[in-house]
């Protein structure tokens, strides 16, 4: 027992980090950046090393610099100093993801790392490669006992995303990682959740009296939830064609932000009672029935248009898109929360590429008063509580007010609160939050196996309902979506222009 | 892109007056600009510090505005000030489509005995749903109610022991001032040696029956003394260590933080050494005839503001 572990405050136990894929630009644009984070807010382990684990040869030396070079490009400001004290933690280890030999020599090197920086044994394999090499890797570590624990050490493994393309090959996925790690072991990552203005949806909710009471079907009309890029596929067609943004946004990004919004409190803030309730939310949304698609989705995809003041080109001028090809770029749905809070209360997704603008937020739009009071004079629209996720990270409220004067003429007014100015600094990268999680073992921001399966559950049905409809809809790019967006809304709504 | 910071000439102002002049220097920032202005304050701060300090002071508080954005007070001591002389100032910044105050200054002159004047003064300006820190900037007052009076207005006070005259009766007759019980920055300053003690503790099984010792060296300056006493202390209270203070004779540390550590349980020895450029510290396991690969932190959290910030923050 540590006497003065308190110190540590939030630092994980001693640790090794393998990284597989550590030639990858994940590691060199995000991965290491974040450690140089952790390393500047005190937050890594007290023993630590790093071992990055690819198919080039390359040595311990050029692995630090190329490392360094990337701390440097990505890594926020003020961390290079941080990162120069611990550069010399990190090694590297070449083997390709199906070499036996090289584990065998991985779990050697992780052993005298132990002895040299004094890890006690507890690993972290980090999978930043191509989902095609997951089941290599994870095969290869329970093969040579690295995925095993003994006694208080521990082993885990963090999975990016994509899990799976589909239900099914989830399931599959999720098979093989249960052969190797128990569910314990296992973090999945959803970047979105290591966003700190995700994570203030629970704090905004569950810190405060004044939101809860009117949380619900009787207050509020429906809840809009957009995820905008102003990019297109840029060099990554390849992986769009397969995914589209169904998969790749909708599926797990948009779908958590909505179960956060949508969950009832938990019993505490342990991963388990916080998973349990985001799950629940999952599976009272029903799959669509095919006619179901039709009337409660749409897709499109982008043309030839201005983004700004750029011209760019449409879908299917990009590198690698298949000619004719109908992958979405642009998704809507109307999901229904089939449960006591929500009852008919719509939740309104929208995900798309090459949109006027990068935006993340989840708009609540309360129902109008039950009584028009100020004849004439009601608030022009209904009152909206804003959750901005990014850029500008905040919260508003609209609501209305009365205009100065003699008479009683009322206006919307906006009531903000930004992040950075309330509480000054930058946030952490959501990497650095992530990362720092699963070293301390702390899975409530991580995707559990059932979250997974329920999301593609609801997904598949909609892809299913796709495969056999019509075409996506054309939409210029820079604007908002093919108008038939709208169709989905009903009831005097209309999607916000954020 | 990086927020423009704005700060509106300071004015003098009527003590008698001081709310109607914060009133109109609110219309001032409003009329100076047709963006929209908000308040996004998140504290009160009173600073009490030597007339002499004043740049210093205004440097420190430009530091917290970093991380807090505070409706702060700034008691500036002058011997020769006969009454009580007032100015106000604030800053915004302008990011995006809108305005954001983060400062709203009130600076007050007065000498030691107008402190319950000034006190008074600001009592009813301290924003009262915001929580409310006292920094006592300087040396250590002979007159305890001088600093008891200030902090009466407050939840939380701080002081840098470091400013101190003589620490270590300072420390004590501090300790015996009834109603407060202060955070002290040099108590933060070995934040750095705590921690890396903390980590080094976790490469070897701590065995609570066996003794262990500890040679702490220091400068001879205020700061560095502050420190390994704050240190001391703490080693006594966590480990039962003894504790052996030594002053190394050698240059002070820049900002006040002992020199080196060595530390010893049974087999396990540790040392913690200061390195300069850039400042930090090594720290060296050796167990029994096993020696782990040294390693190194950063030494220092900053400048005073720096520190302060965090003060705040521990709130």
């Amino acid at each position: 027992m540590n006497p003065l572990s308190d110190e540590l405050g939030r630092s994980p136990r001693p640790c090794t980090l393998v990284i597989f894929g550590a030639t990858g630009d994940l590691t060199r644009r995000k991965l290491v950046p974040a450690l140089a984070g952790l390393a500047r807010d005190g937050l890594l382990p007290a023993a630590f090393a790093v071992v990055g684990f690819a198919r080039r040869d390359k040595s311990d030396e050029q692995f630090r610099q190329e490392m360094t070079a990337g701390v440097d490009e990505f890594g926020r400001e003020g961390v290079a100093d941080s990162f120069a004290a611990i550069v010399d933690h990190l090694y590297y280890h070449q083997a390709t993801f199906e070499d036996a030999d090289g584990y065998a020599r991985l779990g050697a090197r992780l052993r005298e790392l132990d002895a040299a920086h004094g890890t006690r044994g507890n690993r972290i394999f980090y999978l930043a490669t191509p989902p095609s090499a997951y089941s290599s890797i994870l095969a290869q570590l329970a093969a040579h006992g690295l995925s095993q624990e003994e006694g208080d050490q521990f082993a885990r493994v963090v999975i990016e995303k994509p899990f799976g393309r589909d239900r099914a090959t989830a399931a599959e996925l999720n098979s093989q990682v249960a052969a190797a790690f128990h569910e314990g072991q296992v973090f999945r990552i959803d970047h979105y959740l290591g966003k700190e203005t995700v994570q203030n949806i629970l704090a905004l909710r569950f810190a405060n009296r004044f939101f809860e009471p009117w949380w619900d079907e009787r207050h509020v009309d429906h809840v809009q939830i957009t995820v905008a890029e102003s990019i297109g596929v840029g060099g990554r067609a390849r992986y769009f064609e397969e995914a589209g943004i169904l998969r790749d946004m909708i599926q797990n990004h948009l779908l958590q932000v909505l179960t956060l919004i949508a969950m009832e409190p938990p019993v505490s803030l342990e991963a388990d009672a916080v998973r349990d309730e985001k799950v629940k939310v999952l599976r009272a949304i029903r799959s669509f029935e095919p006619d179901a698609v039709a009337r409660c989705t749409m897709r499109g995809q982008y043309t030839p248009g201005f983004v700004g003041a750029s011209e760019v080109r449409g879908y299917h001028e990009e590198t690698d898109v298949a000619p004719g090809s109908r992958t979405e770029t642009f998704a809507a749905v109307r999901l229904e929360v089939n449960n006591w809070r929500w009852g008919k209360t719509p939740f309104l997704l929208r995900a798309g590429k090459r949109l006027p603008r990068r935006v993340t937020e989840a708009a609540i739009h309360f129902r109008r008063p039950p009584h028009r009071l100020f004849e004439g004079g009601a608030p022009r629209q209904r009152n909206v509580l804003l959750l901005r996720i990014q850029p500008d990270e905040g919260i508003s409220m609209r609501f209305g007010s009365k205009v100065p004067g003699p008479e009683l003429r009322l206006r919307d007014v906006l009531m903000d609160f930004r992040y950075g100015v309330a509480f000054g600094g930058r946030s952490p990268d959501a990497y650095e939050r992530l990362l720092s999680d699963a070293m301390l073992g702390d899975a409530t921001l991580f995707a559990r196996r059932d979250e997974v399966d329920e999301a593609w559950r609801i997904v598949d049905s909609i892809a299913s309902g796709w495969r056999e409809g019509a075409a996506p809809l054309p939409y210029a790019a820079g604007t908002w979506g093919p108008d038939a967006a709208n169709e989905l809304l009903a009831g005097n709504r209309e999607w916000r222009r954020p | 892109m990086a927020a423009a910071v704005t700060e509106l000439r300071r004015q003098h102002a009527d003590v008698e007056d001081l709310s109607d002049a914060l009133a109109a220097l609110w219309e001032q920032i409003e009329a100076s600009d047709p963006t929209p202005l908000c308040r996004s304050l998140t504290a009160n701060l009173i600073a009490v510090a030597p007339l002499t300090q004043d740049a210093w002071l205004r440097e420190t508080l430009g530091r917290v505005l970093l991380r807090h954005h505070c409706r702060a007070f700034l008691i500036l001591l002058d011997p020769d000030e006969p009454g009580l002389a007032a100015e106000l100032a604030a800053r915004w910044t302008s990011e995006g489509q809108g305005r954001q105050t983060v400062l709203e200054e009130i600076s007050l002159r007065t000498a030691p005995s107008g402190l319950a004047r000034a006190a008074s003064t600001i009592r009813p300006l301290v924003e009262q749903d915001l929580t409310s820190h006292l920094f006592w900037a300087g040396p250590l007052p002979t007159n305890a109610f001088e600093l008891t009076t200030m902090a009466r207005l407050t939840d939380r006070v701080i002081v840098d022991s470091a400013a101190f005259g003589a620490p270590v009766s300072d420390l004590a007759r501090l300790r015996e001032i009834p109603e407060i019980a202060p955070v002290d920055l040099a108590w933060f300053r070995t934040r750095p040696w705590r921690r890396a003690l903390a980590e080094a503790f976790e490469r070897f099984s701590w065995d609570p029956q066996q003794p262990t010792t500890v040679r702490l060296q220091h400068g001879s300056a205020c700061g560095a003394v502050a420190a390994s006493l704050g240190l001391r202390d703490w080693l006594q209270h966590r480990l039962r260590a003894e504790v052996v203070l030594e002053t190394s004779g050698a240059d002070d540390a820049p900002d006040g933080e002992p020199t080196a550590l060595e530390l010893r349980h049974g087999a396990v020895r540790i040392e913690l050494s200061r390195q300069d450029a850039p400042s930090r510290l090594r720290i060296l396991v050796t167990r029994g005839d096993h020696c782990l690969l040294p390693w190194e932190t950063p030494a220092s959290r900053g400048q005073v503001g720096d520190l302060l910030a965090a003060a705040v923050d521990a709130c």
